[in-house]
């Protein structure tokens, strides 16, 4: 899929009840590529996508989150830019123009398709981060640093809302974001249980009882 | 054993002042256009009148006499890695400045009100911010007013040029129809600039500079475009339990409250962090009236700052009150 039709409004169907842009905000950010894009219409509607927010000169959390990310990149990488995409949105919007985040992206490897680093007004930003990580709390929301180790996972087009914790093991991220995979028809989910039946049967044999999930 | 537990104090306490030296540290931003005067004798001042344009004009003030020009010059500020160290001056013509054609001002410090400077050949000299307007904020808060037995809590800021007060006013306030967050009506506010008058009301009237002001304005300025854009950071939905409208008023009162020490420790405020040992208001009272004790803890802690009724209507007429 190329970022024409990424950024095209309507070649993804959202949920009857999305809450659209009056949630997520129609704020145009733009992409490390330099490109201006709309919060919800271009990045959100219809689409399933994992969302953090960092900053590129930060030497805590943010390179072992974007470190995450990647390993999670690879592991999904056949969806990735197709039905799937993950947004790094910038809390220090002042100093991360979208230069400052194309070089971080491209130093830590993350440049890929369907990976967007993001900037905007730090009045926009500030929304966004609130409507996506807000626990209803001043004291906790108020310092963005206590949001930089969770992923936010959005499905627009089945109304998912869940989280991840970026430093879950790499299994407990891939699942939470399978529950926002979506919907499947009874042909897809008898496909997928018979190959987990045949991992399942490799199990017994091998060790007399099943593991993984 | 007991030299251990000694040296361990020594450490915790020594550590504990690096720590609140740290968090001491305030971000002043400098701003040199405008009027700034140098108190050189009791009756002899040098006034500098900073344009936007980079030109600085440079009166002498004699005590009851108007001043008069003696140079003219331009000023570049000189900054590095962002912050400004030193302003380089260039007199016109034959104009001379601190003596001479060309001459760099070496800023020692500098807060919301003063700037001290160090003038080659010429000491070290202290400015002063020379303003003809003047500025004050108010924090009112009631009970009862509401079903839930809380009430209107918001802040206004004024200022007072030429006589005439101009009022803003952010936060949730009693409309016709029930509760209301957004910009404060003047109809409404009038009744709350008054003195407290009963343990339902809390008013705290304090006078502010020019650049404390400009902050709380732009806070004020920032929450009205967010009610207008339906851009709150809080919103009704099912990842929040508590009232968005309180919670987004706590925002609204804390940011205004916090902006008044951003530059230099001006006021004794109360820290609204709801970490238990600083917040004893967060950890024992709902959402809804966290501003009220807020506001009434800082009165409490401001009296001797606090306006009183007679002073500050004689300072703000309301019927001149120009409302935005």
């Amino acid at each position: 899929m190329d970022r024409r039709s990424l950024f095209s409004r309507g070649a993804f169907t959202p949920h009857p009840s999305s809450q659209g842009a009056a949630k997520f905000t129609n704020a145009v950010l733009r992409t490390h590529d330099n490109k201006a894009v709309k919060f919800y219409d271009d990045l959100i509607r219809g689409k399933q996508c994992v969302i953090n927010m960092m900053y590129a000169d930060c030497h805590g959390a943010c390179p072992l989150v974007t470190t995450v990310l990647k390993r999670t990149y690879r592991d999904l990488k056949d969806r990735m830019g197709k039905d799937l995409f993950f947004y790094s949105i910038s809390v220090k919007p002042q100093d991360d123009t979208p230069a400052a985040l194309k070089h971080y992206a491209e130093m830590r490897g993350a440049d890929l398709p369907g990976w967007y680093f993001l900037t905007g007004e730090p009045y926009d930003i500030e929304t966004i981060r609130f409507r996506l990580f807000n626990m209803g709390h001043p004291g906790i929301d108020l310092d963005f640093a206590m949001h930089s180790g969770t992923f936010r996972i959005v499905n627009d087009a089945t109304n998912y809302w869940g989280h991840a914790e970026a430093f879950a093991s790499q299994q407990n991220i891939l699942k939470r974001i399978s529950w926002a995979d979506p919907y499947k028809s009874y042909g897809e989910w008898a496909k997928i249980s018979r190959a987990r039946q045949v991992e399942i049967d490799k199990d017994v044999k091998k060790y007399g009882y099943r593991t993984g999930f | 054993m007991k030299l251990t537990g000694m040296i361990s104090l020594l450490v915790i306490v020594l550590l504990g002042s690096t720590v609140a030296a740290l968090g001491q540290q305030k971000s002043c931003s400098f701003d040199l256009v405008g009027t700034w005067k140098a108190q050189l004798s009791p009756t002899k001042a040098i006034l500098y009148r900073f344009d936007s344009k980079g030109d600085v004009i440079v009166l002498s003030a004699p005590e009851n006499a108007e001043p008069q020009q003696i140079a003219i010059a331009k000023y570049e500020v000189i900054q590095d890695l962002g912050k400004p160290q030193s302003v380089a001056f260039t007199a016109y013509g034959k104009n001379r400045i601190f003596g001479a054609v060309r001459k760099t001002m070496k800023l020692v410090s500098y807060d919301d009100t003063a700037i001290t400077c160090a003038i080659p050949g010429g000491g070290t000299t202290r400015w002063t911010r020379v303003d003809p307007d003047r500025y004050f904020i108010v924090l009112a808060a009631r009970r009862g007013e509401f079903y839930d037995t809380s009430g209107s809590a918001f802040p206004m800021i004024i200022k007072l040029a030429g006589g005439v007060p101009t009022i803003d006013a952010f936060g949730i306030y009693l409309a016709n129809d029930g509760r209301a967050f957004g910009t404060v009506p003047p109809a409404i506010y009038k009744n709350y600039l008054r003195e407290a008058r009963n343990d339902s009301e809390t008013t705290l009237r304090l006078e502010i500079n020019s650049r404390q002001y400009e902050r709380a304005l732009k806070i004020i300025k920032e929450w009205e475009r967010r009610a207008r854009e339906d851009a709150l950071l809080y919103i009704t939905g099912k990842d929040i339990s508590d009232d968005p409208t309180s919670l987004n008023n706590i925002l609204v009162v804390k940011a205004f409250v916090e902006t008044l020490n951003q530059c230099s420790e001006d006021f004794n405020l109360y820290k609204l962090n709801y970490v238990v040992e600083d917040d004893w208001i967060t950890n024992k009272v709902t959402s809804t009236f966290v501003p009220f004790y807020y506001f009434q803890e800082l009165r409490k802690r401001n009296e001797a700052r606090h306006i009183p009724d007679q002073k500050f209507q004689e300072l703000v007429h309301l019927p001149t009150v120009a409302s935005r």
